[in-house]
């Protein structure tokens, strides 16, 4: 059949870019691996040159991919399951990028996007490391352009990738591609209203930037390892480490960040498994970066530094194996849609696994060995002690999120023992408390160890007196002001758990003892105080996790469950407030819903909060404007799709809002019976009746000839107008009603007055002469009004987090900028 | 030995001895009959919602839901959390529910829905129906 108006020209071009970008990523991996093997006999310039433009054509062809996935997500060619799938007519411009890369495809594409700019980069900057450094890039942009080949084998459904230029007639079977022009019916189906958001428009290439930078020092390692040049690669890959560090924690955070101010968690993490994935391998990386301070200083660790680094970058891409396969399935919130490519990335990962081991483990007996134990007074043996307990820490974490891979294990050798059903372990039944369980004294040995080391000199061999002294100087100054400033901090702040006071004593001890480094062994000298920052970073964020952790509570308690009475008071935080109403709640607050307002597919609520203290003098008082993201359905209801809270900042605390009004609990789809019900009152005038916020006047009976809607005077007819004054119960607004009743050719009629704003009907059905009342009949349109269910909870020292978490990653960011210098002066030396 | 042995020793031998304890209390998926032999103990079931009977009204109470899930065995139990309604329960394919049997009722003390996904197509899932 020949279809109207659809542009194929783009997906073939598109699908042979793809083709090509695999060939020459194949091409550049074998050439750079010859290259780097025949450089041990000398020649290997004409390999350097094909490996050169093998890569060279490999980014072109990624670009230009990404450049004609672009085009056609812009011309909204719906032809396309990808821009079918993820864009619509009414999606703004700035979400195009959002739509792009919400996709597993696009989001292949993102990170081959980085992969790309940092190869180039390698390519110019790596100089004798270029060989072996852009094989494995090459490599394993090799692997990623397979994910998004499309290549169909035999008959079947089995392929190798998927491609993100395939045709939507091809993915689906529906009847209307029985039509030439379907095109003309087919509309996309947008973009996710959650994922509508600044967050998703930086959040993914930050992370990705990081995930793609884990490759560079695993490259590294490779390189050295191949080359068998055991010490020098590491100066290069710790500059690079430091980066990746700085740029993965920041995606991270990031995530964490959008997390608490966009999406209705309240809390910044959550130790989901997605999480999970992504800080894992960045706890690995920074347990590198310590392992390679201490083997760059001395001859230690340098073994671990290379499993480290290799593990990291195994690390991320097991946990696209876990986001993306499908494997995660009802444990995680934000796991990838299934692509079917389980295989396909269980071959990458096994690929990237066992080759490094094997490298690793067929030559690390060149590696070469310190001649003498380190003495534990030196700085490189509490470096590697630090990195052992990172290591233990993403152990213990890894363990718990891979559950479902160890259900899917289990269940794959059931055949073995002849047993039909493996029984499955369930995820922890509270995922953040048990990770915290654990992690707390992580945390605490970390800020001890941070804390001590620091002050450790490198290559001591044993105690001088003079060392000793300072040692014994500084660390008790540090012990002694963190001692004095845990106790009234935790007093204060009402936490009585002796664990949490351990982690604030051991965060507040590294805080004070690197601060002391920086002013008595570094004296103030800005540009090398990249690891204490780091580490007062990581103290301030153990205090902000404490803080917003354990005083997180909800001041929103309008309510106690009825029927579940011994649960928990801490989640009953929901509580409804009527519109116009001021409900008390919590801590001597008051909320009060004022007013909505809809713009564009959001509708905003403004909340005004109230804090008196028992006097009723007003201590404080703010606004806030949570919204939802809504459908407007074809029978004119609105679908509810998602809450965006709303959050005050304070220094010290931030109080986060959140409202979803009525219409959020009923499907739309199944109206829910309405029962129509007209109040009759029988009113004289003057009388008075009331509906649920109203009062109702009945104040004249206007006889002459009323100009309304529904009603042309015609001659003979007999009008009664009542004129009823409409009061709102809670302000002094007052509307006017003024329905009709009149008697033509001696029949009754009337015309009914609707006042919209409040959703009220009067009619005047009937006159009663004998009794001198009129029938007055009210309808309520919304008889239960309208309201939103509220959440307030206060996070008591938030802003220590953010500080914190910030601090690290300037500290790494500062180590990457103090190694480069390094390397720059030593080529000028 | 050398020192950074022994400690490497010790920091496997604290993770195996974690790792297991972690084990121990790691629980397998239960059904509704195994959460009402242990009342009170805390147990993971997975269901599906039984149409009709989610029950939510916060105008009486912003904290109670309440819907009739059938687990996996065919065993059907009312179940009440104290949240609010979560956002397309009704079309949710599978539920994952956290909590405790007391009486004849499933207090449930954290909820995971299994969406479709919501990029899903109405019109063209409907006319391949239709189809047939």
């Amino acid at each position: 059949m020949n279809y109207i108006g659809e542009h194929l020209w783009v997906g073939i071009l598109g699908h042979t870019l793809i083709l090509i970008a695999f060939a020459s990523a194949l091409l550049s991996l074998l050439a750079y691996s010859f290259g780097t093997n025949s450089k041990l006999e000398g020649n290997s310039r004409n390999w350097k040159i094909i490996g050169r433009i093998g890569f060279g054509m490999h980014s072109f062809s990624i670009l230009a991919v990404i450049f004609m996935l672009f085009f056609i997500m812009i011309k909204r060619y719906y032809e396309y399951e990808y821009v079918w799938g993820h864009t619509s007519d009414d999606l703004p411009f700035q979400y195009i990028f959002s739509a792009f890369w919400e996709g597993q495809e696009g989001s292949f594409l993102l990170w081959m996007f980085w992969n790309v700019v940092l190869g180039l980069i390698l390519m110019f900057s790596s100089k004798k490391w270029e060989m072996p450094v852009m094989a494995t890039m090459a490599l394993v942009q090799l692997f990623l352009s397979s994910m998004i080949l499309g290549f169909y084998i035999g008959a079947g459904d089995a392929r190798i990738g998927s491609n993100p230029f395939a045709l939507l007639r091809d993915v689906h079977e529906a009847p209307i591609f029985n039509t030439p022009n379907y095109l003309q019916t087919v509309k996309g189906t947008g973009l996710n209203p959650l994922l509508q958001n600044y967050w998703m428009t930086i959040h993914p290439p930050t992370l990705f930037l990081g995930f793609a930078s884990t490759v560079v020092p695993f490259a590294f390692a490779i390189a050295g390892l191949w080359t068998r040049e055991h010490k020098a690669w590491m100066k290069p890959a710790l500059a690079w480490a430091l980066f990746s560090g700085a740029i993965l924690g920041t995606g991270i955070l990031m995530g964490g960040a959008w997390a608490y101010e966009a999406l209705s968690f309240g809390g910044y993490w959550a130790w989901d498994p997605v999480e999970n994935a992504s800080l894992v391998p960045w706890i690995i990386m920074v347990a590198g970066i310590h392992t390679a301070l201490a083997a760059k200083n001395s001859d230690h660790s340098i073994r671990s530094t290379y499993l480290f680094f290799i593990f990291s970058f195994v690390l991320i891409v097991y946990s696209t194996f876990l986001t993306r396969s499908g494997v995660l399935g009802e444990t995680s919130v934000h796991a990838f849609t299934e692509m079917g490519l389980e295989w396909q990335l269980i071959g990458f990962l096994a690929v990237l696994t066992i080759w490094p081991l094997w490298m690793y483990f067929s030559r690390s007996r060149g590696i070469p060995k310190p001649e003498k134990e380190e003495s534990a007074y030196s700085r490189e043996f509490w470096l590697f002690v630090g990195a052992l307990v990172l290591l233990f820490s993403s152990v213990l974490i890894t363990f718990t999120t891979s559950i479902p891979v160890w259900n899917k294990i289990a269940d794959g050798f059931a055949w073995l023992f002849g047993a039909g059903d493996v029984p499955n372990i369930a995820p922890p039944k509270d995922e953040i408390e048990h990770h915290n369980r654990f992690q707390l004294w992580i945390g605490v040995l970390i800020g001890l160890l941070s804390g001590v080391t620091i002050l450790m000199r490198y290559k001591v061999s044993d105690i001088s007196d003079n060392y000793k002294k300072f040692l014994i100087r500084h660390l008790g100054i540090a012990l002694a002001i963190s001692t004095v400033l845990t106790i009234p901090l935790m007093i204060l702040a009402g936490i009585v758990a002796w664990q949490y006071w351990l982690l604030v004593w051991s965060g507040l001890f590294t805080v004070v003892s690197n601060l002391d480094y920086i002013i008595s062994v570094l004296r103030g000298k800005f540009k090398v105080t990249a690891a204490p920052v780091a580490h007062i970073g990581f103290g301030l964020l153990m205090l902000g996790v404490v803080y917003s952790g354990v005083l997180k509570r909800p001041i929103s308690t309008g309510f106690n469950s009825i029927e579940v009475n011994d649960l928990n008071p801490q989640s009953n935080k929901n509580v409804l407030v009527a519109k116009g109403d001021s409900i008390p709640i919590g801590e001597g607050y008051s909320v009060q819903y004022t007013r909505d307002w809809p713009q564009g597919n959001m509708q905003f609520f403004e909340l005004k909060f109230t804090k008196k203290d028992s006097s009723g003098k007003i201590l404080d008082q703010f606004t806030t404007t949570p919204n939802v993201i809504r459908d407007s359905l074809p029978n004119g209801k609105y679908k509810f799709r998602a809450a965006n809270p709303n959050t005050r900042h304070y220094l010290g605390r931030d109080v986060f809002t959140l409202a979803v009004p009525n219409w959020a609990f009923d499907d739309p789809e199944k109206p829910k019976e309405k029962k129509e019900q007209w109040q009759s009152h029988k009113m004289a005038q003057g009388d008075t009746i009331y509906t649920k916020r109203h009062y109702v006047v009945f104040s004249l009976i206007a006889n002459e000839i009323p100009k309304m809607q529904g009603y042309t005077y015609q001659e003979g007819d007999i009008p009664v107008t009542a004129v009823l004054e409409v009061h709102e119960l809670k302000s002094n607004k007052m509307w006017e009603a003024k329905p009709l009743f009149f008697i033509r050719e001696s029949t009754a009629n009337n015309v009914p007055f609707e006042i919209k704003e409040l959703g009220l009907t009067f009619r005047l059905p009937q006159i009663l002469p004998e009794e001198k009342k009129m029938l007055v009949e009210v309808l309520d349109a919304n008889p239960e009004g309208d309201y939103v269910v509220v959440q307030a909870l206060i996070f008591p020292g938030i802003n220590w987090v953010w500080l914190g978490s910030i601090m690290m990653m300037i500290g790494l960011l500062m180590g990457m900028w103090e190694k480069l210098r390094k390397v720059k002066t030593a080529k000028v030396d | 030995m050398k020192k950074t042995h022994i400690i490497a020793l010790i920091v496997i031998a604290a993770a195996i001895g974690i790792l297991i304890t972690m084990l121990g209390n790691f629980d397998t998926y239960s059904n509704f009959n195994e959460a009402a032999a242990s009342k009170g103990k805390t147990h993971t079931v997975i269901g599906h919602y039984v149409p009709g009977t989610a029950q939510y009204d916060p105008t009486i109470n912003a904290n109670s839901f309440s819907f009739v899930m059938r687990d996996e065995k065919g065993i059907e139990k009312k179940v009440i959390s104290n949240t609010e309604k979560p956002q397309d329960f009704e079309r949710s394919e599978q539920i994952q529910i956290k909590g405790y049997m007391k009486d004849e009722v499933f207090i449930a003390t954290d909820m995971q829905l299994k969406c479709p996904s919501k990029y899903q197509d109405q019109a063209i899932q409907n006319s391949k129906q239709a189809s047939r």
